[in-house]
């Protein structure tokens, strides 16, 4: 059996692991381990893998993770955003399906303050769902938008899938943030021009809510997440600091503005902490499998070979870009979309590379469609985390129906983003 | 058993919780420091990712161990009776420590080599150490490993 032939078992037995349930990283990790035993001496494979978890990780450019996961969680844990949420609740009220709209206008705004789509779907979640449901919203609508506003997290800097990203596929954090922001609010926007109308439509769906439901107080806080955004990408572009010292400036003032409200004090920062400690270990893991994985397939040549067959076959790139959207949707109805990302990276970067893409514009592309995989079925992680915000009697199925109309959004983001490449590039190629 | 092992994981947890506060710290001052008074700190890249960063990622891996917190796939849990789930649930917790022990191993070994030279980064006025980086990889995997042991015997015994 040749290299590539074992390459493509690999990639296959990986994916059976990760169906049993094995963790990804121990799958990616295990795979490219026996993988290599058989191309290596054993002791050679043992050098070359086990160097990888402290090479990989003991690194300035992966510091970002840690700390823009310490800066959205101190925002969640001292509350910084639950008025500038209840403002905007209050601005579009009266419009068809208002406080679904500001639901997703809050995942944006929140998306500023965290790299999660998790995260970001659980607080907004945790805030809009009861509150709709309150005023008679369509319980698949309430859940539905939550599951989807916390997607655009992912493309509205600071986002953790773009720097795990850009650092795996050598590209500029700098350049990867600024290219989400033009896509993540397209795709806000798109969202909130779907509910509009819908609920005009069908005004059943969402009454206009009452206002004394809706919270009356405004404060400073309101402030908080527009400062850290403005703080943030501010000092980037300028070029104060580099966008992994962003998150440590972004973490500094969410600790000096989360210690301004009452009742936040040193033992919530340091849960906080923790949280953000615990889901960094829990990506890096991943990410640590990956990499072994990554150098496995290099291994094996098996990259190689399918970009030579691309060529050799004359595939026309768009085709294949567009077609990979098949993979990922296949990949995405058995992987967690972050192990769909790494293992996308490992395998099908080199085939991009080859055929000229701007690979910013291929991590955006790639992080839409993980987004997607996030709220489509089975395995879809934020409908789930929607679902696990909600009261009991909203099931998946409610929600995964809910979801749908939102894919009908998503594929007309999708298509402008491939139609016009400069809706993405145009923002890093101006600024930076 | 299993209660106390998680108990007993916050306090790494914890440990990895202050290398992101000092990284923050850390970080911020150098910058402040930079653009205020043209002053940088020396080393602080070094610091982060020789330190700060295994310590935040590997002293918090047992408490992602101990509360299940893998990142992981659940599409066959409801095709699943519960014993076999038990089952399986055993023999990758298993897996886990097997392969966490392996690891520990040998990178506590490319630890103890590393102490023994006196590795470090070396810059101007003083020199980052490497080894306390390496030997928490070694003792996260470590910990990883007997949590998962742990958890691989308590699921064998609850099938019985």
């Amino acid at each position: 059996m040749s290299p590539v032939d074992q390459g493509g078992i690999a990639l296959l037995v990986a994916i059976v692991l990760i169906v049993l349930r094995v963790p990804v990283g121990i799958a990616l990790g295990l795979v490219a381990f026996v993988g290599a035993t058989a191309l290596l001496p054993f002791s050679a494979v043992v050098s070359l893998m086990t160097r990888v978890p402290y090479e990989f990780t003991a690194s300035w450019e992966f510091s970002a993770v840690p700390l823009f996961l310490a800066m959205g969680a101190i925002v969640f844990h001292a509350g910084l955003a639950d008025e500038l949420f209840g403002l905007v609740q209050r601005l579009v009220r009266r419009l068809p399906g208002g406080l679904a709209v500001a639901t997703n206008l809050a995942g944006a705004a929140f998306g500023a303050a965290s790299g999660s789509s998790l995260a970001t779907t659980a607080a907004v979640g945790r805030l809009a769902i009861p509150q709709m449901l309150r005023n008679g919203y369509q319980p698949g609508l309430a859940a539905g938008v939550c599951a989807c506003a916390g997607t655009l997290a992912a493309l509205i800097p600071p986002s953790i899938p773009l720097i795990v990203y850009a650092i795996l596929a050598e590209q500029s954090i700098a350049r990867l943030f600024f290219a989400g922001i033009v896509p993540g609010l397209l795709t806000a926007f798109a969202y909130a021009a779907m509910i509009l109308i819908r609920c005009r439509l069908n005004p059943t769906l969402a009454p206009t809510a009452r206002r004394e439901d809706l919270p009356a107080r405004t404060s400073w806080t309101v402030i908080a997440l527009p400062l850290l955004a403005v703080i943030v990408l501010g000092g980037i572009y300028a070029g104060v600091f580099s966008p992994g010292e962003a998150g440590a400036v972004g973490a500094g003032v969410a600790t000096l503005l989360a210690l301004l409200q009452p009742g936040f004090g040193p033992r919530r920062l340091f849960d906080a902490l923790r949280e953000a400690a615990k889901t960094t270990a829990a990506i890096l893991f991943v990410a640590i499998g990956a990499f072994m994985l990554t150098r496995y397939m290099a291994l094996t040549g098996l990259p190689a070979t399918l970009a030579d067959l691309v060529e050799l076959w004359s595939v026309s790139p768009m085709l294949l870009i567009v077609g990979s959207a098949a993979l990922f949707v296949l990949l995405g109805m058995f992987l967690d979309p972050f192990g769909v990302m790494l293992l996308s990276v490992a395998v099908l970067l080199p085939v991009f590379e080859r055929l000229g893409f701007d690979l910013v514009w291929v991590g955006i592309i790639i992080v839409k469609y993980i987004e997607i995989g996030l709220i489509t079925p089975p395995v879809g992680l934020n409908v789930f985390a929607a679902k696990s915000v909600s009261p009991p009697e909203i099931t998946l199925p409610v929600i995964f129906r809910g979801v749908a109309w939102f894919l009908v959004a998503e594929a007309f983001v999708l298509a402008i983003l491939f139609a016009f490449p400069g809706v993405t590039l145009w923002l890093p190629n101006t600024l930076l | 058993m299993i209660d106390r092992l998680v108990h007993w994981s916050r306090y790494a947890t914890g440990l990895a919780a202050l290398a992101v506060a000092l990284m923050i710290l850390h970080v911020v001052i150098d910058i402040l420091s930079r653009t205020l008074f043209d002053r940088p700190l020396l080393g602080t890249a070094e610091f982060v990712a020789e330190i700060y960063m295994p310590f935040a990622i590997f002293a918090a891996l047992v408490g992602v161990q101990a509360q299940d917190a893998q990142i992981r796939v659940d599409l066959i849990d409801r095709l699943l009776s519960t014993r076999a789930r038990r089952v399986l649930d055993a023999a990758i917790a298993l897996c886990i420590a097997v392969i966490g022990a392996f690891l520990a191993w040998h990178t506590g070994d490319q630890a103890i080599v590393a102490a023994g030279r006196g590795e470090s980064i070396d810059l101007i006025r003083f020199s980052v150490p490497s080894w306390p980086g390496k030997a928490i990889v070694s003792v996260g995997f470590g910990l990883m490993a007997v949590v998962a042991a742990a958890q691989a015997v308590d699921r064998m015994h609850r099938r019985s």
